[in-house]
């Protein structure tokens, strides 16, 4: 008997021991807690690509500029002045003489250069964006070519990055570049306090180039910005609270920000109905749906940053060998114009996305001129395509629209065949293939048509435009068109702002005439927030002002 | 018995390592890349420089380093879709949640299973038994995503008695707890009534109850340490998957557990993270049964080991 009971008894034993190893101390409750789009993948504002940590990072650092949130307009951030040069290439920084990190150094222009200096020769997502200065492009470039530690190493200061003083930074560009305040409120663009992760840094024993260890945005992280990460636990949640030498202090209202982890999105939403988290970035579209139909006053659409469209393979011959149909430009155009996104966006995605003609979305640029795409019309379509040679679709060959399942993207696909079919009499097969497949058949040009979506980057049309340039490694269409690549360096060497986006314009009617893309629907963003929030303002990008956060009255 | 324990332990390594080759071969032929993403292309060169960075630009080279890391330090490296946590750390971070809300469900299981049970074996075909085989078929055939959303919308939505999508105290552990110990509660059930009625039909029952022994002594001290032998066999695979979290269960209850690693290490191609979960799964389930072939020999005695 007493055997018998030991088994319980050590059953209970031990979940007392599991509890005491996994329990977490009672701490002060935040101000504000949030749940972010997704889990950050990385706090190293040289590695970042992804939304949700270019948001976090906007509250741990400041770059020279910063956004200011209602207007997405760049500010000064830790520059207090700059001179820029008659030709406008050659910026000159003055840093405010109190900056300073989070541990009370002050931030100085060697840091700005350390932390860019890096970004070159350790290549993040963005290095290409530090291309606009000049001599960087070489220098990263040869350095890459190093191949044994006797070979000629390239010299940084060709590069136009320099420290005149310790608050004098100077930055000298290519060519003029009307959007490069932008770029360096962008987190590739971030300082870094080399003194504090030394013990990360090494040096490529080939090429000399810097190598900061992953790992080194873990507390205490030395950071500039309005906040400090001081507690980042795994996939539960990430604390940020005031930075006290932040030179604008005065202004940051919020003392602790908790960034809650939430894979699930109804998990998510529980959590904020029963007032766990306060606002929540990116509302699962589920129930985005039955919020926007109860009219709920907390829930926010706005604008997205990016475009929803298909993209076929336009090489002669398909992966298999056979010859290409969307090689002939008529083709594709006829397929472009037989679908009609507005069911799409009534019936499939119903969260307020809007059906779109255009690659870049309407109205997220400033005085940027959208051209018009190729709207649906199914006679326009049919007559097309009977002049390719494919008379009610007889004749077409066999070919594939490739999308990933599981996320939606089937009922769009199933939508779209019954369109062709019924607009065109072309039979198109549907393959949907796991993400991480399809990623890799997109790729490696391996489909004939496919789903695509672009979220731009920076504050310019160029962040859209750049993919399709024929050296584009995200070319996934194979589309090389010299007229569209010549209107891109025009635009970039163009310091008459007007006249670039008019010529960036003109490139992004290229690439929708010539039915490279088919746009299907304009993204939004789903936040649900309290109205006791001050401070969040709708933006396409999404982006949030931690120092202009607030909260009117706490609800509980 | 101290020989075969030791016995059991020394095949461990060996077993180990088989598990560790089959996993590296087959997250190897998964096509794709940790680094890959259709929707944020990342560029070539920074792709080719994390990919040295993690030694996993051929198998070659990953069998060449990370086998011997993990012998000599136990450092399964990093990972290579968080990029900023090693897979220790992560493992450190998430399988003490598991194993809590595991120990939980089980102990939970374990006592309320052979309790019903026995109750049911005991009153066969009363109303008693009725009940406890709807329970025991509600557990086994509800599949836990409904289960848990469920007790989400009914206890702590509506009634408001439990905090959602949080960690850290008892209260926490419920909801989760009681969704991640239906199954194996139902199991254990069915289990005990099943070799309760066998036990309690036998002859030596019959000769203690002739003795003059309540009915209840014979049942609590006689029959039942015949009867949950089964259920200790059952017991050893059950709480190693329990211990080890379930991606359904974490994903409603918003618990940072280890078992959504299963399935997203797999969806990420996160090499490194891929092995270091099956490791830690295939450690528990061999423990696991060796602890139950000990408990065996334990409980009854004409069973030897070794």
């Amino acid at each position: 008997m007493l055997r018998l009971a030991l088994i319980p008894l050590a059953l209970i034993a031990m979940l007392l021991a599991a509890m005491l190893w996994s329990g977490t101390a009672a701490e002060a409750p935040a101000d504000l807690r949030w749940i972010n789009a997704g889990d950050p993948k990385t706090l190293d504002p040289g590695q970042m690509t992804w939304g949700q940590d270019i948001r976090l990072a906007n509250g741990l650092w400041e770059g020279l500029y910063r956004f200011d949130s209602t207007t997405m307009e760049p500010q000064l951030g830790v520059a207090q002045r700059v001179d820029i040069s008659n030709d406008r290439t050659i910026y000159t920084f003055h840093l405010r003489p109190d900056a300073r990190w989070s541990n009370g150094d002050p931030v100085t222009a060697h840091d700005f250069v350390f932390a860019w200096r890096r970004v070159l020769e350790q290549n993040g997502g963005y290095t290409s964006l530090m291309y606009y200065i000049d001599g960087a492009q070489e220098y990263a470039e040869a350095l890459r070519t190093v191949k044994s530690p006797d070979d000629p190493r390239p010299d940084f200061a060709a590069v136009g990055i320099s420290a005149v003083d310790d608050k004098t930074f100077r930055v000298r560009l290519k060519h003029p570049v009307p959007f490069f305040p932008d770029l360096c409120a962008f987190p590739t663009f971030f300082p870094l306090h080399r003194a504090s992760i030394e013990s990360y840094i090494s040096h490529d024993p080939t090429s000399g180039a810097i190598r900061i260890a992953q790992g080194f945005t873990k507390p205490p992280l030395v950071s500039n910005g309005p906040f400090v990460l001081s507690e980042w636990q795994y996939k539960r949640r990430l604390r940020l609270v005031k930075n006290p030498y932040y030179w604008d202090r005065d202004s940051v209202s919020l003392d602790i920000i908790d960034t809650i982890s939430a894979d699930d999105g109804y998990a998510a939403f529980q959590m904020y109905e029963t007032g766990a988290v306060d606002w929540i970035a990116d509302v699962h579209p589920d129930i985005a749906d039955k919020l926007k139909q109860s009219a709920r006053e907390d829930f926010h659409i706005w604008t997205g940053f990016g475009t929803y469209y298909y993209e076929f393979l336009t090489t002669p011959s398909l992966p298999d060998g056979r010859p290409n149909p969307f090689a002939d430009v008529r083709v594709r155009q006829a397929f472009a114009m037989a679908i009609d996104k507005q069911v799409i966006t009534r019936n499939i995605v119903t969260t307020g996305e809007t059906p779109s003609d255009n690659y870049i979305p309407r109205g997220i640029f400033e005085g940027y001129p959208s051209p018009s795409g190729l709207a649906f019309n199914p006679q326009r379509a049919r007559q097309l395509l009977a002049e390719a040679g494919y008379p009610g679709g007889a004749g077409f060959p066999r070919v594939t629209l490739l999308y990933n399942s599981n996320a939606g993207h089937e009922r769009i696909a199933e939508y779209v065949r019954r369109q062709w079919l019924n607009h065109l009499g072309v039979e198109v097969a549907l393959d949907g293939v796991e993400v991480k497949i399809f990623g890799q058949m997109k790729q490696q040009g391996n489909f004939h048509v496919c789903r695509a979506s672009w979220i731009g980057d920076y504050a310019d049309p160029s962040t859209f435009t750049d993919k399709y340039l024929s050296v584009s490694d995200n070319n996934d269409a194979r589309w090389h068109n010299p007229e569209y690549d010549r209107l891109c360096a025009a635009a970039a060497i163009e310091s008459d702002p007007a006249k670039r986006l008019e010529l960036l314009s003109q490139a992004e009617s290229l690439l929708l005439n010539d039915a490279v893309v088919v746009p299907i629907y304009s993204y939004v963003n789903r936040v649900l927030h309290r109205p006791e929030i001050t401070g969040l303002h709708p933006n396409p990008r999404n982006q949030q002002d931690f120092k202009r956060l607030g909260v009117a009255r706490r609800a509980d | 018995m101290m020989r075969f324990i030791c016995y059991r332990l020394l095949q461990f390594p060996l077993i180990l390592a088989i598990i560790y080759v089959v996993t590296f071969a087959l997250a190897w032929l998964a096509p794709g890349n940790p680094l890959d993403d259709p929707d944020r292309p990342l560029d070539p060169a920074a792709k080719a420089q994390l990919l040295e960075q993690f030694h996993a630009d051929s198998p070659w080279k990953f069998l060449a380093y990370y086998p011997w890391r993990l012998i000599t330090t136990g450092d399964f490296g990093p990972s290579m879709a968080y990029l900023e946590w090693d897979v220790n750390e992560i493992l450190g971070a998430s399988l003490p949640v598991s194993i809590t809300l595991g120990m939980f469900a089980i102990t939970l299981a374990t006592l309320l299973g052979v309790g019903i049970g026995t109750m049911a074996a005991v009153r066969r075909g009363g109303a008693f038994d009725w009940f406890s085989l709807t329970v025991a078929l509600v557990g086994i055939s509800l599949p836990s995503f409904v289960v848990a959303s469920m007790l989400l919308s009914i206890f702590a939505v509506w009634l408001g008695w439990f905090p959602v999508g949080q960690w850290g105290s008892l209260r926490d552990l419920v909801l989760p707890g009681v969704s991640l110990a239906l199954l194996p509660m139902a199991y254990i059930a069915r289990l005990t009534r099943v070799s309760m009625i066998d036990t309690l039909s036998s002859d030596y029952v019959r000769t203690a109850r002739a003795k003059g022994l309540t009915r209840s002594t014979v049942i609590w001290k006689h029959c039942l340490r015949n009867a949950v032998l089964p259920v200790l066999s059952y017991l050893g695979p059950a709480a190693a998957m329990a211990l080890t979290g379930s991606f359904v269960v974490e994903e409603v209850f918003n618990v940072p557990g280890l078992g959504q690693h299963f399935v997203n290490s797999v969806a990420n191609r996160d090499r490194t993270l891929i092995l270091g979960v099956v490791m830690v799964y295939g450690t528990l389930v061999l423990l696991f049964n060796l602890l139950v072939d000990v408990a065996y020999a334990w409980i009854d005695p004409r069973i030897e080991v070794g």
